[in-house]
């Protein structure tokens, strides 16, 4: 018997075991009960300002570019409940019902974070639309959308909206011309709604030319003027590196997920400590030392599983890890990341400033990597890929963050020696 | 049972998912109680959010695996807090069961998932949030611990 089947054997002896309790649904009615009757909020919020909405997107003129319906100010409809640690947000869906491109405003409840921007895209990206939404024509991004965003900030009026090439498939509409305009209508026109973003440049993991490429647009030779949908400079990472993305802004929009993640409520996002306590336990048995290595070039991280792709050299492709973790509400937040030198933590406000950290390194270990999913490679293996490497765990403490357009929790750069 | 007529489809989904939740959720803590607890709060989870969620049983799914992760966090730290009180012995030793407990979630979950739900690596990936690599990686991993346990 091979060591699989031991383990289905194995598994399915104790799955076999459980029994369920006979009262288990009516303590599941019982716990409905007691929850608030938030059911049927989202269809309760639109019919309640569908009115009022539908008042003002007739008064709004239309984008010249794309058609959108944009409200020329709505800092009003932008309503703060603090007691609930809500706030309320437009996000803008597709009205499959009229000319391609427009799109009607619906209203959100979204965690009050300074980052009410980054909350408003992501509810957008959630793809979630009520049954009386559908039923108006309305439709909106699919749920494999969710984890889209991976970084949103804003600068000089524009906000850069960049996206994680991995869920490329995932808005293949928008390569197209109808679909292109749509997605725009939809990321512009909620984008808008805040007074400080005029307009929007997208890119995959960074790089706008891809974005670009990607709807069939095409990109001027260089040297590319400054502005330019396709221009890289706004998107740079200092030193180059990797970079760590959350989708929070600040220590309280990150507490608003993890409680989220916690309690369930978010099935579509890891679990942040979680996920970084996974890798640190697999990372703590193999501190076996290494006495030299040679670091590859890092690419850009995928924000989504946490995991960074990597070269190593010769050109072969592996993961490593760059994340963030704490150990409770005011614990110190961890960054895990791969690097040979030292690591810089940065977060940048609106205004592009460093936030100020305290960095110092609390542990290492050695790298394991994973080649092309044929399995671990460890010590034993790291010699015949010629190179070898080693984890730094990195621990700061954020002392404050500045800008209300704040865009990255944290970025690891791999920096040069000094 | 009385039923509100919006609860119909949650019943349905109640009689075909809660006893494989259960002991899905059972193989992935190990610990019965809670397993019973993190499903029934899933049903509540999924119940608030039927309206944005268009696959329920995936949903659930989902809930129910992040959840088992939130519990194993949270009960680690309340380990290192205060040790737990030694379990009860067992009737059977089961090397390979104890050495399941100690697997990192993502290893644990991976390999519950191939050999107890017998779902592909790129589901599990999308269960997991990582790459199908990763998935294969874990439970090469996983396995090679389990391994280790049985040839002790």
């Amino acid at each position: 018997m091979t060591t699989e089947d031991e383990v289905r054997t194995m598994l399915r002896r104790h799955a076999d075991e459980v029994t369920p309790s006979a009262d288990a649904w009516e303590r599941i009615e019982a716990r409905i009960d007691d929850q608030p009757a938030l059911r049927h909020w989202p269809i309760a919020a639109a019919i309640a300002v569908s009115a009022a909405l539908v008042v003002a997107v007739l008064a709004w003129p239309e984008d010249r570019e794309t058609r959108v319906v944009t409200p020329a100010t709505t800092s009003t409809t932008v309503a703060t409940n603090r007691a609930q640690n809500t706030r309320t947000v437009l996000i803008f869906l597709t009205d499959t019902e009229a000319e391609c491109g427009v799109v009607r405003p619906v209203e959100r409840q979204v965690p009050d974070t300074k980052a009410v921007a980054i909350a408003a895209l992501q509810e957008l990206f959630s793809g979630h639309v009520t049954e009386q939404e559908r039923g108006a024509g309305l439709h909106g991004f699919g749920p494999e959308t969710a984890g889209l965003l991976r970084r949103l900030w804003v600068e000089d009026g524009i906000a850069y909206v960049d996206l994680n090439a991995s869920h490329r498939e995932a808005i293949a509409q928008a390569g197209t011309s109808c679909g292109g305009v749509v997605f725009g209508a939809m990321i512009g026109s909620t984008l808008r709604q805040f007074p400080t973003v005029k307009d929007v440049r997208y890119a995959f993991d960074g790089d706008p030319r891809a974005f670009v490429e990607f709807q069939q647009g095409y990109c001027p030779d260089d040297p590319i003027p400054p502005g330019d949908p396709c221009d890289p400079r706004p998107w740079g990472v200092r030193g180059g590196g990797i970079v760590a993305v959350w989708p929070a802004a600040d220590a309280a929009g990150m507490a608003v997920l993890q409680e989220a993640a916690d309690r369930g409520d978010r099935p579509d996002l890891l679990d942040p400590v979680g996920v970084a306590s996974g890798y640190l336990g697999e990372l703590a048995p193999r501190d076996e030392s290494p006495v030299s290595f040679t670091l590859g070039e890092f690419a850009e991280g995928d924000a989504n599983s946490g995991e960074v792709p990597y070269t190593v050299p010769g050109g072969k492709e592996s993961h490593g890890v760059a994340l963030l973790r704490r150990a409770g509400p005011e614990a110190i937040w961890t960054v895990v990341g791969l690097t040979s030198d030292a690591i810089e933590i940065l977060a940048a406000g609106s205004d592009g400033d460093l936030l100020t950290v305290d960095v110092r390194t609390t542990e290492e270990g050695s790298l394991f990597t994973s080649d092309g999913g044929a399995g671990p490679v460890g010590a034993n293996e790291v010699g015949t890929h010629g190179f070898e490497a080693r984890t730094r765990v990195v621990s700061f403490k954020l002392r404050a963050y500045d800008g209300t357009t704040a865009f990255a929790s944290a970025m690891v750069a791999n920096l040069p020696p000094s | 049972m009385m039923t509100a007529v919006w609860e119909e489809p949650l019943v349905e989904l109640y009689r075909e998912r809660y006893e494989p939740m259960v002991r899905l959720a059972y193989l992935l803590t190990g610990d019965r109680a809670a397993a019973e607890e993190l499903v029934q709060d899933a049903f509540v989870n999924v119940h608030r959010s039927w309206d944005r969620a268009a696959n329920p049983p995936a949903y659930l799914r989902a809930t129910v695996i992040n959840a088992c992760r939130s519990w194993g966090r949270r009960r680690n730290l309340e380990l290192v807090r205060r040790p737990a009180a030694p379990d009860p012995p067992m009737l059977v030793a089961d090397e390979m069961w104890d050495a399941l407990q100690t697997l990192p979630h993502r290893q644990r979950a991976a390999i519950v998932l191939r050999f107890y739900e017998d779902l592909p690596d790129a589901r599990i990936a999308e269960l997991l949030g990582c790459r199908e690599a990763t998935v294969r990686t874990a439970v090469h991993r996983g396995l090679a611990r389990l391994r280790k346990e049985i040839e002790r």
